[in-house]
């Protein structure tokens, strides 16, 4: 196991080198500069000031020696700061970092809580009203994009109930009940969809179980339909729904963005999006770099919970 | 309970189109001042009034004004208000920024020399009447001279390292001798050499040549006097903001907002009335509608009537201001620089071919200015009619037609069209002039939407070639940022590419004259000359709306000022006040 885990972290290291490259150069071309961007503020922009401002920031440097630099930094855990608001990044990502995963965690577990039994009352009533019900709703999810719903959801909320999660962040620190009570509404609608994923592939995977020889037999011993369902045969259909989680962190992630933007979450998606209004390259760059690092680290998590769930995996 | 059934209510139940908006107008003519002077003064006065309007083309100002339900007669203290803005400033350094996320909230916290009168001190919404903040008094012994006497005992927030000192005539000195030297203000102090000060109460601005235009300069809302020991412990102003004003930062959270509350040792005894104010950052607009309906903020602008209806029907009790534009901020720019639209017939003639008042109905419902770029407060007393506009902005594709033919281009000819959404209005106007420039010229635009970033770089680095949907500089302006720093020639921000050597003469001219009748001739002239020659196609500009909760009272719009919602009126918060019954 050690063996497989020190593994797959040294596979890791190409990745986001490759990453990092990628990211770095594709920023680069992107037309738009964050020094023009930064200069709008002040209503005109002299050549003079860009010139300045570009030495200061070392980007009139060549590409790779700006690479070069920059990686440098990241090597020693120093990730630089923002060129348009001058902030370093650490203490922005340290700020940002929790309301995303709160969200992100909130919302996995809100999708799974929907996906998984309308998938498993779907596939134990398969054909019957109540499954077209789950596949509807299913279908439902998978359509609808989030921020469509996301907007629909704080429109018709404001005007039917007068209500709507509270626009102004507070940490679950500062406020646990605030704090729920704002990432409730968001971290739902992110999890719609994601559970309208796990509800298809749930229906399915079960599906192919419940037609397999062990689970016939469990029923002609006269194990109940309940225990046959959940006690033999989900544990076996459950593998590809884990695996679906941690191919969905990267979507989940990358919803982040809008959902927090609608929402006014102070969080990694939002600060994404700034990033990426005026060109920010330290702060968009450090960011994928830790998107990169969520979704690689997840995924080795994901497959060492194949081993407990099912005891005949064993890592070579 | 007072009759709140007025003719707003009514109107509110049936769609508003452009008939009943004119109905409306009519039946509003006569009693605009009247109401408006009402919520100024917290009064009862319950209508639905605004000033006349309903001839085409000039938009219906005030058809939809709601006065305040009735306030108590006197001012009541107390309360907070929540003012949600869209946008959060990089940093909150005044000297390197003129975006209104940041001085929407700031300035609250500081004062400027002198301003222009706000709110209840003002006779109209676009009254531009100066008064003193932290001047007392002025005079301009010479005309490139002026001297300030600073108000008695007035002193900065008590908080380090400033600590509450008293402000003096050192502090105008550092503040305005370090916005002549660098950052986002040296256009607008170019013309400043120095300060002195003779005395701690006394400030003289001498300046390098006669400019009239330096005491509306000094009312801008984004230049406030802040202290230097700020710079020299921190090195700038960028975490740090302490002013004289009648607010005090309570807390900067990125991403979540502003705090503000009362300064207690404010030196305008009585204000503010407020205990203290929040300004969330709530980048989405449909959030914002939603926060207002459910009562979590108590503004709202930066709305296109088509919003306002159903906000009103969803929240009856719902104030609603609407402050007509004086100016538009965007038009078709032609790179006048180049051919063909360096002869002016063909500028002329893309001009008559656009129909400005399709898109002040259609789009705008009436609800717009028709399209000119020098604010008219600076040259007359009333709005701008299409008619003083000038033969090439009529509707006339004949004329248009036969205009670009004598240029050489009867078959019309093919061109790009650059622009940045900044609204979806915004779009629809694109839209609509490169159908009709198509329909009538053979003029055929293809439209390159670009995003924020590439815009503001090929844009204000006089990059953009062909034709774009291009903007003059916002609600911050001055006369010297209309009638010179846009438009003469030579000017860094002339994105126009306005080359016109009548046109620089009397820019030059306006910048020395002090005479303020005699400035404002000159400015008529520049006004028709640049019509004349179509350089700048302005199109119509939206009335800015302004909504607030029923218990919000003594907020009114001033032009170019905002209101003190997410623009730079946040000055003229210091006249709210709440009343919750």
């Amino acid at each position: 196991m050690q063996t497989y885990i020190l593994r797959r972290l040294l596979y890791a290291v190409p990745v986001v080198l490759l990453t990092s490259l990628l990211v770095f150069g594709l920023l680069h071309l992107v037309p738009g500069d964050v020094i023009v961007a930064k200069l709008a503020d002040q209503g005109t922009v002299k050549p003079s000031d860009i010139v300045q401002m570009k030495h200061q920031y070392g980007l009139d440097k060549s590409l790779p020696e700006q690479y070069g630099i920059w990686v440098g930094r990241i090597l020693r855990g120093d990730l630089g700061h923002s060129i348009y608001t001058g902030r370093s990044i650490n203490a922005s990502l340290r700020d940002a970092f929790p309301v995303t995963i709160e969200l992100t965690v909130l919302a996995m577990l809100f999708g799974i809580a929907i996906g998984v039994p309308i998938g498993v009352i779907s596939a134990a009533f398969r054909g019957s009203g109540i499954d077209y019900a789950g596949r509807v709703i299913a279908i439902l999810g998978l359509s609808a994009p989030n921020f469509w719903v996301a907007s629909m959801a704080i429109t018709y909320m404001a005007i039917w109930f007068g209500w709507i999660p509270p626009l102004t962040y507070r940490s679950f620190t500062q406020d646990p009940l605030a704090n729920l009570e704002q990432l409730v509404l968001p971290a739902l609608v992110i999890g719609y969809g994601l559970g309208a994923v796990i509800m298809r592939m749930t229906r399915s995977t079960l599906l192919e179980v419940l037609r397999e020889d062990y689970v016939r037999t469990a029923r002609a011993k006269g194990i109940g339909p309940a225990a046959v369902l959940i006690r033999h045969a989900f544990k076996n259909a459950s593998l590809p729904v884990v695996t679906i989680l941690g191919g969905q962190l990267a979507v989940l992630l990358g919803g982040a963005i809008i959902i927090e933007t609608i929402f006014a979450l102070p969080g990694l998606g939002r600060l994404a999006l700034e990033g990426l209004t005026f060109r920010d390259y330290p702060l968009v760059q450090a960011l994928v770099m830790v998107f990169t690092i969520i979704v690689i680290g997840t995924n080795l998590l994901v497959d060492l919970s194949y081993a407990w769930l099912d005891p005949r995996i064993r890592f070579a | 309970m007072p009759d709140r059934e007025h003719a707003w209510q009514q109107l509110s139940r049936r769609r508003l189109d452009r008939r009943r908006t004119l109905q409306l107008a009519a039946l509003a003519a006569g009693s605009g001042a009247t109401a408006l002077a009402g919520l100024a003064c917290g009064s009862s006065k319950s209508s639905s009034s605004g000033s006349a309007g309903g001839a085409a083309g000039t938009p219906n100002v005030g058809a939809r004004n709601r006065v305040a339900t009735p306030s108590s007669a006197q001012v009541k203290t107390g309360g907070r208000i929540s003012y949600p803005t869209p946008s959060e400033p990089p940093d909150l350094d005044p000297r390197l920024t003129l975006s209104y996320g940041l001085h929407n909230f700031v300035s609250s916290l500081h004062n400027r020399v002198v301003r222009t009168v706000q709110g209840a001190e003002a006779k109209d919404n676009n009254d531009f009447t100066l008064t003193g903040d932290l001047a007392s008094k002025w005079e301009q012994p010479d005309p490139a001279t002026l001297t300030f006497s600073l108000v008695p005992g007035v002193t900065f927030h008590n908080k380090p390292p400033v600590n509450g000192r008293e402000l003096t005539a050192q502090d105008l000195k550092n503040t305005f001798e370090g916005y002549a030297k660098s950052g986002a203000h040296t256009g607008a102090f170019d013309l400043l050499d120095r300060v002195e000060t003779p005395d701690k109460s006394t400030a003289k601005f001498v300046l390098k040549q006669p400019f009239g235009g330096m005491l509306e300069v000094l009312t801008s809302p984004t230049q406030w006097v802040f202290a230097q020991e700020i710079i020299d412990q921190q090195g700038d102003l960028k975490a740090t903001t302490i002013g004289t004003g009648p607010f005090i930062m309570d807390a900067f959270e990125r991403k979540v907002g502003f705090k503000a509350s009362k300064n207690p040792n404010y030196f305008v005894k009585g204000q503010p009335y407020i205990d203290g104010f929040d300004q969330p950052f709530v980048p989405d607009g449909a959030a914002r509608i939603a926060g207002f309906r459910s009562g979590q903020f108590d503004t709202l602008t930066g709305l296109t009537p088509s919003d306002v209806d159903p906000i009103v029907k969803s929240n009856p009790d719902t104030q609603v201001l609407e402050q007509a534009a004086i100016h538009s901020v965007f038009g078709l720019a032609m790179a006048a620089n180049t051919p063909p639209y360096n002869d002016p017939r063909v500028r002329q003639a893309l001009s008559m071919a656009i129909d400005r008042n399709a898109q002040l109905q259609s789009i705008f419902s009436g609800h717009a200015t028709y399209g000119w770029g020098i604010p008219w407060i600076y040259f007359q007393d009333a709005a701008v009619t299409p008619e003083q506009c000038g033969p090439y902005w009529k509707f006339d594709p004949a004329g248009a037609k036969k205009l670009l033919t004598a240029a050489g281009k009867a078959d019309g000819f093919k061109d790009t069209l650059t622009y940045f959404e900044y609204s979806t209005a915004m779009t629809s106007q694109v839209q609509l002039a490169q159908a009709d420039l198509k329909k009538n010229l053979n003029v055929d635009l293809t439209i390159r939407q670009v995003d924020y970033p590439t815009w503001f770089q090929e844009y204000t680095s006089h990059k953009w070639t062909g034709t774009a949907w291009g903007f003059q500089i916002g609600s911050s302006s001055t006369l010297d940022d209309f009638t010179y720093q846009n438009i003469y020639s030579k000017s860094v921000a002339n994105y126009w590419y306005v080359d016109d050597a009548q046109i620089d003469d009397l820019a030059t001219k306006i910048r020395a004259e002090t005479d303020v009748q005699k400035r404002r001739d000159l400015v008529k002239q520049l006004f028709q000359r640049e019509h004349d020659q179509a350089w700048r196609l302005w199109m119509p500009y939206t009335n800015a709306f302004y909504l607030l909760k029923p218990h919000v009272r003594n907020f009114r719009p001033m032009a170019l000022r905002g209101g003190g919602t997410a623009d730079y009126g946040g000055a003229a918060r210091v006249q709210h006040w709440v009343d919750k019954g």
